[in-house]
């Protein structure tokens, strides 16, 4: 975020996000969410809720899920950073995003990038898929459009294992 | 990388554009301190420190702008367009209406939590925030209004300066139904209330106005349903000539009602950038959205049916009540819809429908996804149900008796529509389509228990006037290379427009659909346009593309019949080429055809400008969908936790465009529904204080809760528009409350157990278990 004239304190963040080393000076206040969308300029994150519910703007944190609005980026000193606009950058990300859009696992959209980057951990960590497990993790969504019928398969698909 | 949808690659990769996306050098961003208290004068504001604070550009109150930008009279938005066909048919005699004026920045008195008071602009959001917390609003506390009936008492403290605190009070009717009631062998009464719920987009509302580098003109993206409405509401509030105004509805992340009005935030976002001569941005938090959105349903009806011995419907008559909140944008579009659906699939000789609107210290009312119709679903189909149960009819066979078939299609009402026209369901078997939803869930009067958990069965059906006028608008453009482009006022939230109406113009025009590009929700690439709203596009802007696609086809056949001397009926169109058939010789392709029509070519009637066609389609009236919901519970007696074992929807929107299109709105709408059926309950205490305003309290649907809903079509033509079909967006919605009601209500059957109220949540259910009784 630019600071205001009264200038707080500047804190020095290095991160590396979606393979790139990134180096910012930044308000200690600047959440993550908002170091990804303005400062990086990576606004596929997005904000539904600011306070850790609806899962929009979850993004991969050192490899785990995690929610960027209620996280602080300077927190996040030396941290490895994913975010969906890397997900294509892998064959496999590739696959997954085909199956979202095969499904129908999204309308408008605004949802799916915090869904993606769940099932692309899911996908990465889970040896034999655990029904709970998966739904718990899905369930940490608000969609407002799909009514989850093509997330669910979306998800099944990709992990490919799992009767309904 | 392989997608389905055209719109799917850039949301899968992170390359949407939705407002908040979209950064401009220099702009600045607006935060709004908003009232704390649900009714009072305005005292004092100090804005002296926010003023001081670096970084900030501009604090504004309300008597500091109210010369520079207009309040928000009623929305044109349907209801300043239908209403007067509807009073002029209904008489003088039928009730009134009053519109409250909307104040962009509160003056003088605030009426709602969540009103605006004072607008500040800043560097960046985070100071914006910190100078909001440096204003000090001093209120005087006026009495709150928090219930609709105790608004109406007569000593209670009046709202605006008005004689009461109704600003709608009409009565519609047909046949003759005291004389029904007084003499008819059944009669039920009851009292079921609908609740006040969030339209809850998971992207909220949000503007960003751009003045124009060259020109003073101004671009404004804003996350909306209707930009040329928008457009016009942001020209006439602070004066500005419509021309110098375009209006982008960029990427939006659901709307569902909550984005087809114009707001008090859209039209001063706009002043303040050409105040400041910077971009100005706005993007609303979710504790906006659910105080300063609009809410919706919130109606009470007491309602009575009367039915003969063998179960015939002989009348029904009911009286409810709105509760608006402090404005309500869209005057008579909700009550009336409510009225207008409310005898629904059924044969009602005799219907009274008396609808009051009251005001209330709550944040404004205005049609959520079903605008009306879940409503009057809900206080039909439960009073059918609880009817049926207290005279021993077996609900779905009364039902069935009840509903209306094909051979009875052309079908009067006898009441008017909301557009003054009178009310004729155009096609449809609804007898037919509901026997066929009883049958794929196999319905049965006595279920077995689940796990020891009661089962019930819950059926609700619901007929829909969709693809409202009064127009749309579709203009296309060939351009050289071969491809066309197609613009039209109605944009999409996620109904998949891009592909759906691409794919009908590519059809027409016999171009492979990558060569056909949608500008959707433009006012810059087609000057008029009505929205996205009320099941309207497909069947509306899906014509008006018809249209003007058989418009370009003309004019090539015209123009190709003359040069190569033949019929223009033995072209065909397709490939991407025009070719006569049987004759592989003559055929050319489409970028030659535009050629013939450029002025480059420097043929003799220079006159010729491209090719190009415009059409609005205007429909006479509404298009009737319809359908039938069978849901079928498991009730935990114990938690009062109710689970829903299986879905079916059987739907009859005509013939469908592209059926996992319009699955997938028939499941998000029914997710929706549950929400209103089970959860969803936007609450306010005595202080009209909202109880819930946030994720964690209001509880929207997550995956587990929402079932994968078996759905069929049923497939009927309409005759009032070319493509046959009738609209579907809100359609999945509508009957949930109902159905799932009716399923608790019937699982429960041998508990005396009625619920009369949404949301059933799981408290209201083991207090009802533990009466035992009626609530
Ligand atoms: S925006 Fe982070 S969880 Fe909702
Ligand atoms: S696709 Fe719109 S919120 Fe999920």
């Amino acid at each position: 975020m630019n600071s205001s004239a009264d200038s707080p304190t500047r804190l020095d963040v290095e991160m590396v996000v979606n393979g790139e080393p990134v180096r910012r000076a930044i308000e200690a206040r600047t959440l993550l969410i908002d170091f990804l969308r303005t400062e990086l300029g990576l606004t596929g994150t997005h904000n539904g809720c600011s306070y850790g519910v609806c899962g929009a703007c979850t993004v991969l944190v050192n490899g785990v899920a995690a929610r960027s609005c209620i996280a602080l980026a300077a927190q996040l000193d030396g941290a490895t950073i994913e975010t969906i606009e890397s997900v294509s950058h892998t064959e496999r990300g590739q696959e997954i995003l085909e199956t979202f859009s095969r499904c129908r696992g999204l309308q408008c959209g605004f949802c799916t990038p915090g869904v993606v980057m769940t099932l692309v951990e899911l996908d990465r960590r889970i040896e034999t898929p655990n029904r709970d497990e998966i739904e718990d993790s899905i369930d940490g969504h608000l969609c407002r459009c799909t009514g989850y019928a093509g997330i669910k398969e979306a998800v099944d698909q990709t992990l490919g294992r799992v009767g309904r | 990388m392989k997608f389905t949808r055209r719109e799917d690659e850039r949301l899968l990769t992170g390359r949407g554009r939705y407002v908040d996306d979209i950064d401009v050098p220099g702009q600045v961003h607006i935060r709004f301190v908003r009232s704390q208290v649900a009714h009072g004068r305005i005292r004092k504001i100090d804005v002296s420190d926010a003023r001081a604070l670096p970084g900030v550009y501009g604090v504004w109150t309300g008597p500091e702008i109210i010369d520079h930008v207009q309040p928000l009279g009623p929305s044109k938005a349907d209801g300043g367009v239908f209403e007067d066909p509807l009073f002029a048919v209904l008489g003088p005699d039928a009730g009134f209406i009053r519109h409250a004026q909307r104040p962009i920045l509160a003056v003088d008195i605030v009426r709602y939590v969540g009103e605006p008071i004072v607008a500040i602009a800043a560097s960046d959001p985070y100071v914006a925030e910190d100078a909001v917390s440096l204003v000090d609003v001093s209120i005087d506390d006026l009495p709150p209004l928090s219930d609709p009936f105790a608004a109406l008492a007569d000593d209670a403290v009046r709202l605006y300066d008005w004689p009461d605190n109704v600003c709608l009070d009409l009565e519609v009717s047909t046949g003759d139904v005291d004389a029904v009631f007084s003499r008819a062998p059944h009669v039920t009464r009851r009292q079921l209330h609908s609740a006040r719920v969030s339209c809850s987009p998971l992207e909220g509302r949000g503007v960003l106005a751009v003045p124009d580098v060259v020109g003073g003109g101004i671009t404004v993206y804003s996350s909306t349903q209707i930009p040329h409405m928008v457009r016009d509401a942001i020209a006439e509030a602070i004066e500005l000539p419509q021309r110098r105004l375009r209006v982008v509805a960029p990427d939006v992340g659901g709307g569902f009602g909550a984005k087809a009005i114009p707001y008090p935030e859209e039209l001063f976002v706009p002043w303040v950038a050409l105040t400041l001569g910077r971009p100005v941005k706005w993007i609303e938090d979710r504790y906006e959205h659910f105080v300063s959105a609009i809410g919706s349903r919130d109606q009470i009806h007491d309602i009575e049916i009367a039915l003969d011995h063998d179960g015939t419907i002989l009348g029904v008559r009911d009286h409810f009540v709105s509760d608006v909140g402090a404005f309500s944008p869209l005057g008579v579009v909700q009550p009336y819809n409510t009225a207008a659906h409310l005898a629904g699939c059924y044969r009602v000789p005799n219907l009274k429908i008396r609808m009051t609107s009251v005001v209330t210290n709550k944040p404004p009312l205005s049609p959520y996804r079903g605008a009306g119709r879940p409503e009057a679903v809900f206080a039909m189909e439960r009073i059918i149900d609880i009817a049926c149960r207290e005279h021993g009819f077996e609900p779905a066979e009364m039902r069935c008796r009840n509903a209306i078939t094909a051979d009875e299609i052309p079908y009067s009402v006898g009441i008017p529509y909301r557009d003054g026209r009178p009310i004729v369901y155009d096609s449809g078997d609804f007898a037919a389509c509901l026997e066929q939803a009883l049958e794929i869930a196999e319905i049965v009067s006595d279920p077995v228990p689940d796990r020891g958990r009661p089962v019930g069965f819950g059926i609700a059906c619901y007929v829909e006037g969709t693809g409202i006028g009064p127009f749309e608008s579709a203009e296309i453009e060939m351009l050289e290379d071969g491809t066309a482009v197609v613009a039209t006022g109605a944009c999409s939230q996620g109904q998949s427009h891009e592909t759906v109406f691409a794919r009908i113009a590519a059809d027409t025009l016999g171009l492979s659909e990558d060569r056909v590009m949608l500008a959707g929700g433009d006012t810059g690439a087609s000057s008029f346009g009505w929205g996205t709203l009320a099941s309207r596009s497909a069947v509306v802007a899906g014509s008006a593309i018809r249209q003007a696609s058989e418009n370009i086809v003309q004019q090539v056949a015209e123009e190709l019949s003359r040069l190569w001397e033949v019929s223009p009926d033995d072209l065909v169109f397709a490939d991407n080429e025009v070719a006569v058939i049987g004759t592989p010789a003559m055929s050319m392709s489409w970028s030659e055809v535009i050629g013939l029509f450029s002025p480059k070519r420097g043929r003799s009637d220079a006159t010729r400008n491209g090719l190009s066609a415009s059409a609005h389609f205007v429909p006479e009236t509404v298009t009737f969908a319809n359908g039938a919901h069978v849901v079928k519970v498991a009730v935990d007696t114990d938690t009062g936790q109710v689970e829903i074992l299986d879905y079916v929807v059987v739907h009859d929107c005509g013939p469908l465009l592209d059926e996992e299109v319009v699955d997938g709105q028939i499941q998000g709408g029914v997710a929706q529904g549950i929400g209103a059926a089970l959860f969803e309950d936007l609450a306010f205490d005595v202080d009209a204080q909202p109880l819930n305003p946030n994720f964690i309290d209001y509880i929207i649907p997550s995956g587990s809760e929402v079932p994968d809903v078996r759905i069929e079509h049923f497939e009927t033509r309409s005759p009032r528009n070319p493509l046959g079909i009738k609209g579907v967006g809100e359609a999945g919605t509508i009957p949930v409350p109902a159905a799932v009601l009716n399923a608790i209500d019937h699982a429960l059957r041998d508990r005396g157990v009625e619920v009369v109220r949404t949301p059933a949540t799981p408290k209201m259910i083991t207090t009802l278990l533990a009466k035992g009784r009626p609530s």
